[in-house]
């Protein structure tokens, strides 16, 4: 029975986790057995939505918000003077059912503040999960944080039970994350991401899904056998019955002070020293990815999820997933698009998620934004990440070191069309997949619906505009860069003050600071006038 | 097969329209596509219509189709025989369509399918294709929507009772789904727009279309915890909002005031 303190409880850890963005459920698939309850499908369930109209999929709630970390940015930071609580690992597990129960949720996201030591944090959070699944038989979805400092072992733990497990990054530069988070280091976040990363190969070569030594990784010969070995240790340790009684025994040593510093460091997997020598990627020069220059590139993996049966453990089925406040240090976009790359690459990350910077512990070193936080940016960097993980897209295609900042009037697909002019006009009966994808107004999937209806249409019935706008496609934006059967919609003038002025005509709806100050909302299809060719030049590659 | 054929002629000059009037339901659509095809009058002279309140056309001759189970049966039969299931349940997804104009596009499909297989549902060039694909798109999007909108109550013997009102048939769509969900639990889910009502224990389902005062009369008494638990995930719902990024209408985009109908949290 739920105690009588559990409305305060749920409501202060309610609103200590709501800074934490990803809220999905997606990512695996598996039915019940008929035992306990529930299931999860791959898609992910949205069951409400918030008044900031973010998604409610999973129970999102620290077990404890006391901290001994400072980190200027965070709510529950330990200067803040807020009211402190903790879950009970039981309450917890029977509020999750109950409310699982009744379909409001999809299952349990949970994350805590550091309460005395980070083994001690993760211990918690594993005794809740492991309630879940063996006392409730919990079959639902399930995603912890990891927590950066915390014993491998212990992670592993988690892992084996969880579905998704995220690391938050954060912040995307390292200078940034010392000032702003003294008790956190680059080190410390990326080693438990490396470490998921590669114990979820393990377990997917396992299972056969995945062949994870190909073409990447025999350009450098020493990251293969590093690995290989890695491979046997580890492999061998978590994948056996006897696995789960070492690793606890492992874990309960390392309580002692000090204890999960140093298993933490020797247990290390090999992988993370990297090799100094392999060559940095393009444009991923000085410091702004340099965290991750040492790691080698990752095949990504594209398939779909997993689809489970109940009792089989797997680990991390779902993936691991990371986030970055944006704008609460003056870091550059081109910084950020640029380490989510490398994040996708050689983490094999999910997700990345954007959260829009909001200032509640008004430190002295924070910015204030006046007009509330800075969406407009985090969703042009959501529609850059797009683009990294659908658009077959690279971070050099979608920004440059000379103009470091997304245009923030047209979206980065739209923006790299303008200034690829050369590219243009596609003609949708013959382009490739690839091609249509570069095609702004034209998604994945009105793509793959172009490439069915040319391999499944018959002679005598071509596409025409008409049907592809019932196909979904958005003529407002691709009409300006593609012919049908040699034919355009429009008369086409492929310069960019001619697309520029007419794709601003019917533009997204953009906050008032922006279309007050700014020169293109008296603008007709009529009057180019040299502020265009000024807007362009200001936001283009050339 | 000419697909020419297959398209309906408006004002055919050769001979008049077949106009079939057949009930709203999965079998009446199935017995006047048996009906049409098996009349040899032509596909593109052949017409099919859900009977209701229309503007009578000219140059047309009208046919009331009778529901007949067995003929329903039979088209059902041959297409997941000589198609394929997925096909099948391609059909089965438009037929619980609210969309009263979905019955000739499904005749069109069918007989297509016949001739080309399961890739039928991609000849994307196709008028009716296309407006398939947008009926099985709003049907199977708003199944997946109420896979999450649909609250439970739990009664006093702890059954859990929902209810929920869909403009389309998706009632026998999504019992599984929960079923799968919840299997040591008896759950009752109701459509209070058509007043049919399904019942699940234990992976077993059965349907029941219930009388107007039978169905009003459902109204169960909710156990003692259920009012405590409504309150707890109100609080949640509340305490999760940023208020500094407060957009109700992103809120209304993404879930419609439609589906909040019965869920405690927006009353």
């Amino acid at each position: 029975m739920l105690s009588e303190t559990i409305f305060d409880k749920l409501n202060i850890l309610t609103a200590a986790a709501r800074y934490d963005v990803a809220c999905t459920s997606s990512g695996v698939e598996r039915k019940g057995n008929g035992t306990g309850i529930g299931n999860a499908t791959s898609a992910g369930i949205c069951h409400c939505f918030s008044g900031d109209g973010r998604c409610i999929s999973l129970l999102k709630v620290l077990f404890s918000n006391e901290c001994i970390y400072d980190c200027k940015y965070c709510m529950n930071r330990r200067s803040n003077d807020v009211p402190r609580t903790s879950f009970t690992s039981e309450e917890l597990a029977e509020l999750t059912i109950s409310f699982y129960r009744r379909n409001y949720i999809e299952g349990l996201f949970l994350s805590s503040g550091i309460t005395r030591s980070p083994n001690d944090t993760m211990e918690q959070m594993y005794k809740t999960i492991y309630m879940l699944r063996t006392r409730y038989n919990f079959h639902g979805y399930i995603h912890v944080k990891a927590i950066p400092g915390a014993d491998p072992s212990l992670i592993d733990l988690v892992g084996w039970y969880a579905d998704r497990m995220s690391v938050n990054l954060e912040l995307p530069t390292t200078d940034s994350l010392e000032k702003l988070a003294p008790n956190k280091s680059r080190k410390k976040i990326l080693t438990p991401m490396k470490h998921i990363q590669l114990q979820r190969d393990y377990d997917r070569e396992f299972h056969g899904e995945l062949l994870p030594y190909t073409d990447n990784f025999s350009v450098n010969d020493n990251s293969v056998s590093d690995n290989s070995v890695n491979y046997t240790e580890t492999n061998g340790r978590s994948l056996t019955s006897t696995a789960h009684h070492s690793v606890i025994r492992n874990s309960s040593n390392s309580l002692a002070p000090n204890g999960g510093q140093a298993n933490s460091n020797t247990t290390a997997p090999n992988g993370m020293q990297g090799n100094p020598n392999s060559p940095a990627p393009n444009g991923m020069q000085g410091n702004i990815a340099g965290d991750f220059v040492s790691y080698p590139d990752v095949r990504r993996n594209f398939s779909k999820p997993p689809v489970m049966t109940v009792g089989t453990r797997r680990y991390v089925p779902a993936g691991q997933s990371t986030q970055m406040i944006i704008g609460a240090t003056p870091d550059t976009d081109y910084e950020i698009i640029h380490v989510s790359e490398a994040l996708y690459n050689k983490f094999d990350l999910k997700r990345v998620f954007y959260s829009a910077f909001v200032n509640v512990t008004h430190d002295p070193i924070l910015p204030e934004y006046k007009d509330g936080p800075p969406l407009l940016r985090e969703h042009r960097l959501y529609q850059a990440d797009w683009l990294l993980r659908f658009y077959q897209f690279t971070a050099d295609e979608i920004i440059t070191k000379d103009h470091p900042t997304l245009n923030i009037l047209l979206d980065p697909k739209c923006n790299y069309a303008l200034n690829h002019l050369e590219m243009f006009p596609v003609e949708v009966t013959t382009a490739s997949y690839h091609t249509l994808l570069r095609v702004p107004g034209i998604g994945v999937t009105s793509a793959r619906r172009i490439m069915a209806a040319r391999n499944n249409s018959h002679q005598y019935c071509k596409l025409t505009f008409a049907d592809l706008k019932r196909l979904g496609i958005v003529l407002k934006r691709a009409q300006y860069f593609i012919t049908c059967c040699g034919k355009s919609m429009i008369p086409l003038k492929l310069s960019q003050s001619f697309i520029l002025a007419n794709l601003l005509c019917t533009r997204e709806k953009l906050p008032s600071s922006i279309t007050q100050d700014e020169a293109y909302e008296q603008l007709s299809i009529f009057d180019f006038t040299s502020q265009v060719e000024q807007t362009i030049a200001g936001f283009g590659h050339r | 097969m000419n697909i020419s054929s297959l398209i309906p002629i408006e004002y055919p000059t050769d001979k008049p329209r077949k106009v079939y009037l057949c009930d709203d339901s999965p079998e009446g659509i199935l017995s006047a596509v048996y009906d049409a095809w098996t009349s040899r009058y032509g596909h593109s002279h052949n017409f099919i219509q859900i009977a209701g309140e229309y503007n009578y056309s000219f140059f047309c001759e009208y046919v009331r189709v009778e529901t007949d189970i067995k003929k329903a049966y039979n088209i059902a039969d041959a297409i997941k025989r000589k198609i394929s299931s997925d096909f099948y349940h391609l059909i089965t997804v438009c037929l619980a369509s609210y969309d009263r104009s979905r019955a000739d596009d499904i005749y069109r499909l069918i007989i297509l399918g016949f001739h080309v297989g399961a890739s039928a549902r991609y000849n994307l060039s196709l008028q009716f294709v296309q407006r398939i694909n947008k009926i099985e798109r709003n049907v199977s999007n708003e199944r997946h929507h109420y896979m999450g909108f649909i609250r439970f109550e739990e009664l006093e013997d702890n059954t859990l009772f929902a209810r929920f009102r869909p403009k389309n048939n998706i009632l026998p769509l999504i019992t599984g789904h929960f079923a799968d969900r919840y299997p040591n639990e008896k759950i009752i889910i109701a459509d209070v727009n058509r007043k049919s009502v399904a019942c699940i224990n234990r992976s077993n389902i059965g349907y029941y279309k219930l009388s107007d005062e039978d169905f009003e009369s459902l109204r169960p008494d909710t156990s003692q915890e259920e009012k405590t638990l409504q309150d707890l995930w109100k609080c949640f719902v509340d305490s999760i909002e940023i208020k500094e990024r407060r957009n109700t209408s992103l809120q209304r985009n993404n879930m419609p005031l439609r589906f909040r109908e019965f869920t405690p949290e927006f009353h």
